[in-house]
């Protein structure tokens, strides 16, 4: 039912960006970074779901100001 | 200096609201949002308890302050819009429920709601996966509390969730990349256990 991700050119673009939030947490690749979160623990650093939840609100908010400004101008 | 008893009855007022205001007693209702529609299915992962995922949302109104940590939210008109679809042992899809079966968090502002059902529900319609669907369109209201001093009126109500709403739909569907990055993005979270560290720079480094 469900686990797939769509296959169209959005999720195909989404899935490099989201490697790319992988990568600023300082995993090496998608395939090998839940093993490796699971059995390293670093000293003054954020959980990767924490870490990873910072790239997705650095994704979503912006768009919130886009929104608000299409709300001020009225399209 | 004499202080008369209006005086004095305004200003034990005045004290009295902010004293309720700066404890946190009295408050105003922060923000309805907007939900991102799904593209399919978006699976939850089951505890013993619950079944759960991140969802990404907007805020629809700017004026109004964002949620606290973990405020409660209520999926608008019934929950039309959103549907908990299930996977039985037969491989058959059901329709478990809509969005007003679903507990709804916000954990960290305006930008992500954290859905949930009950894992029973799964047990009594025969399921072992679960997942949610949602349509363009579909709004989330703040629980109401009963000292809410801006609470949200229908006027407020109607218009966030009617043109604000379409409004926001409208710019997400410009933004599908992005969107479709925060999804990725979020099922991953969904995936991973609570506690679990990033790498430190150091060990990383020594791999």
């Amino acid at each position: 039912m469900a686990a797939s991700l769509p296959q169209d050119d959005d999720y195909r673009a989404a899935i490099t960006t989201a490697k790319g939030a992988f990568d600023s947490c300082h995993m090496h690749s998608a395939g090998s970074a839940y093993v490796r979160s699971t059995s390293v623990t670093g000293r003054n650093s954020m959980s990767l779901r924490n870490c990873l939840t910072v790239g997705h609100d650095a994704l979503i908010s912006p768009l919130n100001k886009v929104y608000w400004e299409a709300v001020k101008f009225g399209s | 200096m004499r202080l008369t008893f209006g005086k004095l009855a305004t200003a034990t007022s005045v004290a009295v609201v902010s004293a309720l205001m700066w404890s946190g007693s009295a408050q105003a209702a922060p923000q309805i949002l907007g939900l991102v529609a799904s593209n399919g299915p978006i699976p939850l992962k089951c505890d013993t308890f619950y079944c759960a995922a991140d969802f990404s949302t907007f805020c629809l109104q700017q004026e109004r302050k964002g949620p606290s940590r973990n405020q409660k939210y209520h999926a608008y008109n019934g929950g039309e819009g959103i549907r908990v679809v299930g996977l039985n042992s037969s491989g058959d899809v059901v329709e478990i429920a809509d969005g007003s079966a679903l507990d709804i968090i916000a954990p960290r502002g305006q930008t992500v709601v954290k859905m949930s059902i009950p894992k029973r529900l799964l047990d009594k319609f025969g399921v072992t996966q679960v997942a949610i669907e949602i349509a363009p369109d579909v709004s989330l209201l703040p629980e109401e509390k009963p000292n809410d001093y801006n609470g949200q009126s229908e006027q407020d109500i109607a218009i966030a969730t009617g043109p604000l709403c379409q409004l926001g739909t409208k710019v997400v569907d410009q933004n599908k990349a992005k969107v479709a990055a925060a999804d990725v993005l979020n099922r991953v979270i969904t995936l991973l256990p609570p506690g679990n560290r990033a790498a430190s720079t150091r060990v990383r480094d020594s791999v």
